[in-house]
């Protein structure tokens, strides 16, 4: 069975799908560090790197979508940071709502927050869905991250492939064995989930194996030989000089 | 029908055994014997089948051969080598191991990365590797493959991608887990073919009467951890008395003789 993949598959279409992983991931570092430098007060560079983002997401046409689904599996974590923190940062207060103090400095700091989260969460899922899972992973390695990051990452990458369709499984047992009838929905997600852990645990064990059955002993050589050679494309260069030029001029 | 229920005599030659289990026991941590006293030789360039009902202990007896259980019991060697920790790491670079489900030995992003994976760790040099890759790939009838991700493979096309990363290092010895298992008939037969090629010592541990007829020049039926028949596949494999005794049929190509 052919998985649905969590990146891009297809050949390379647009500039972004053709640059080098590595270009890419030390673009969206860049922009990160430029967009945490922002303060509340400075709405016109906000807008401006809003309309940057918006006009990379739109001159990726056949990934716009999967791009904007991505961005949405990271909405509820920030919304959830956004909303909580003008309760719990000092300062004056605007608002008493019973025992809870909405504070003018906590207002601030979840808008900057808000801010800062969507330009950057919105750069990564560009990055995330113009690359392939296995490019990714190259450029996360030859761009000298520690080899345990990257092998884990690798791992849960290859293996969501595998454990998501085995709970579609035990989903569909438990359906067809309900014959329509609904238990509690949390007390049947969590069973699913723990006999999903289980499953995993076995899977992990048997990977494990099938290592060590190759000669694994705690070391991952990694062969460079399908390497390309490391450049700053002109593309790559020009997009990192005007973020950082925006964030001085702006 | 006579049936060897013991392992032949070895001939006096000057190359060790492939494989040679004297009295192999393993008794798992929750106290079940898998293993009982499994003595057997196989000799360089048998193949053989590996038989039995579910639980019969083929698949310990298998791991075994690769250093990834301890007996319990008993000794082993390997080309010559005995089974223990210290001779693990070159047991392996002899012993290949296929294990039953493909996603269990495809773990790494791309087929290239996981057909690599065993020379890079048992010795051969990164200049190499390539060949090595090119060579495995080539040989599995897969030359165009080493950028796919296994993710997007079939699972005939996974099978033989898996048999990939144990002969891109040269074992000596091949091991194998239900190698027909999720296989449609066209890709069994690919496999059997693939199989039939390689020169190496083959153990092969299946539930697939047929394939072992195919395949093995000799059949070692196991229950209940012990060795309960070792004779010539067309001889084990037709003993129908046996075979129901053990909880097994006879190959299919052959019930429609004994109907």
């Amino acid at each position: 069975m052919h998985e649905k993949s969590l990146t891009r598959t297809a050949a390379p279409l647009t500039l972004l799908e053709q640059l080098d992983a590595r270009v890419k991931i030390v673009c969206a570092l860049s922009w990160a560090i430029c967009v945490v430098t922002i303060r509340r007060t400075d709405l016109p560079l906000v807008a401006t790197y809003a309309a940057l983002l918006a006009a990379l997401l739109v001159s990726q046409r056949r990934s716009v979508g999967q791009c904007l689904r991505r961005f949405a599996t990271a909405l509820p974590a920030i919304a959830m940071l956004v909303v909580l923190l003008p309760f719990f940062k000092e300062g004056t207060v605007l608002w008493q709502l019973g025992p809870l103090e909405v504070t003018r400095e906590g207002l601030y700091a979840a808008q900057r927050l808000a801010t800062c989260a969507a330009l950057c969460v919105g750069v990564l899922a560009l990055v995330w869905v113009t690359t392939p899972e296995a490019e990714l992973i190259a450029g996360l390695r030859r761009l000298g991250l520690p080899a345990l990051f990257v092998g884990v990452l690798a791992f849960m990458l290859r293996y969501l492939h595998v454990l998501r369709p085995e709970l579609h499984r035990l989903w569909d047992a438990r359906a067809a064995r309900t014959i329509g009838r609904r238990r509690p929905p949390f007390r049947s997600a969590t069973n699913l989930l723990g006999a999903l852990a289980l499953r995993a645990h076995g899977r992990a064990e048997r990977v494990a194996d099938a290592m060590a059955a190759r000669g694994y002993a705690g070391q991952w050589p990694v062969s460079h030989a399908h390497d390309p050679p490391a450049r700053a494309t002109l593309a790559a260069v020009l997009f990192v000089s005007v973020v950082v030029l925006l964030r001085i001029l702006l | 029908m006579t049936v060897a229920t013991t392992a032949p005599p070895i001939k006096t030659t000057a190359a060790p055994p492939a494989v040679r289990l004297q009295g192999l026991t393993h008794r798992y941590p929750d106290g079940i014997e898998a293993l009982r006293g499994v003595t057997l030789d196989v000799r360089a360039g048998e193949r053989i089948a590996l038989v039995g009902p579910n639980g019969a202990g083929k698949t310990t007896l298998l791991r075994h051969l690769n250093g990834l259980l301890q007996p319990t019991h008993g000794r082993g060697w390997v080309a010559g080598l005995e089974l223990v920790p210290a001779n693990y790491a070159e047991i392996r670079r002899r012993v290949g191991f296929v294990f039953q489900d493909p996603d269990d030995q495809l773990f790494c992003p791309t087929v290239f990365e996981d057909v690599a994976f065993g020379p890079l760790h048992l010795g051969v040099t990164h200049a190499e590797i390539d060949e090595c890759v090119a060579a495995a790939l080539a040989t599995v009838g897969l030359p165009d493959f080493a950028r796919r991700v296994p993710q997007r493979l079939s699972a005939g096309e996974k099978r033989l991608v898996a048999l990939a990363t144990v002969l891109s290092y040269g074992p000596d010895l091949l091991v194998f887990d239900e190698p027909s298992a999720a296989l449609d008939p066209q890709n069994r037969r690919r496999l059997i073919r693939l199989l039939t090629r390689l020169d190496s010592t083959q153990i092969v541990a299946t539930h697939d009467l047929d394939l072992a007829w195919d395949l093995c020049d000799r059949a070692i039926l196991l229950a209940g951890g012990t060795v309960r028949a070792d004779g010539p596949t067309h001889t084990v494999l037709a003993d129908q008395s046996l075979l129901e005794h053990h909880g097994l049929e006879l190959p299919l190509r052959l019930q429609g003789h004994s109907a």
